[in-house]
């Protein structure tokens, strides 16, 4: 293998890593959509209630203050 | 320019695999994921006005209007918790919560305030509130609703 061969095949290695470390996260998003159990569900639910009531809150005091 | 290439081609790649999952999501999976669409865009709709009334740089964003775009908003997010609890129940085959078309109700009476201003002094409200209406359709759609 000559030198130009092998700086090819180490650049070729270098965007694969690059690749795959970009992609990790979108591709653990991925198989996390593959299914969410209804608990999950629940859960994510019951976060995004909780920030609404805070939020309305805030919107309450604004028309409350007047 | 080859690894731009590359690393161009691996993205559509996994924003194809990304789009393929979504496809398989069933409706109460996609509904949770548009719930949380539909609670991000009112939360900046809320976050914007405010930050814009308190920056005081738009005479016609007056108090009475804050005030009158807030309690629009306080419907909306009013709407919105119940639509989470009739979601949390809901099951394939079951109607469309009632409660969804009453976020868009109350995100129009929020749009027809600020837009009586003059949507170029607040645009960016305009927008966030417009985000909400889509947001809507998306979560109804996702339920089997046609608004």
């Amino acid at each position: 293998m000559t030198p130009e061969q092998l700086n090819a095949w180490i650049a070729v290695g270098a965007i694969l890593v690059n690749v795959a470390v970009e992609s990790a996260a979108t591709i653990a998003a991925f198989f996390r959509r593959q299914g969410l159990s209804e608990d999950e569900i629940h859960q994510i639910l019951a976060g995004v209630k909780d920030d609404a009531v805070r939020r309305k809150a805030i919107s309450d005091a604004i028309v409350a203050a007047g | 320019m080859t690894r731009c290439f590359l690393r161009r081609w691996a993205f559509a790649l996994v924003v194809a695999c990304l789009s393929a999952a979504c496809a398989s999501l069933g409706p109460k999976e996609q509904a949770t994921e548009y719930v949380q669409a539909v609670h991000f865009a009112i939360g900046q709709a809320q976050d914007v006005e405010i930050s814009l009334f308190e920056a005081g740089t738009v005479p016609g964003l007056t108090r009475e209007r804050h005030v009158a775009y807030h309690r629009a908003l306080s419907k909306a997010f009013d709407a919105e918790i119940r639509t989470v609890t009739a979601l949390d129940a809901w099951r394939a085959g079951d109607p469309v919560p009632s409660t969804i078309p009453e976020i868009a109700t109350a995100a129009t009476e929020a749009l027809s305030v600020v837009q009586a201003i003059g949507p170029a002094a607040v645009q960016p409200v305009v927008s966030s509130v417009q985000a909400v209406l889509t947001a809507v359709q998306q979560l109804s759609r996702s339920l089997g609703g046609v608004q």
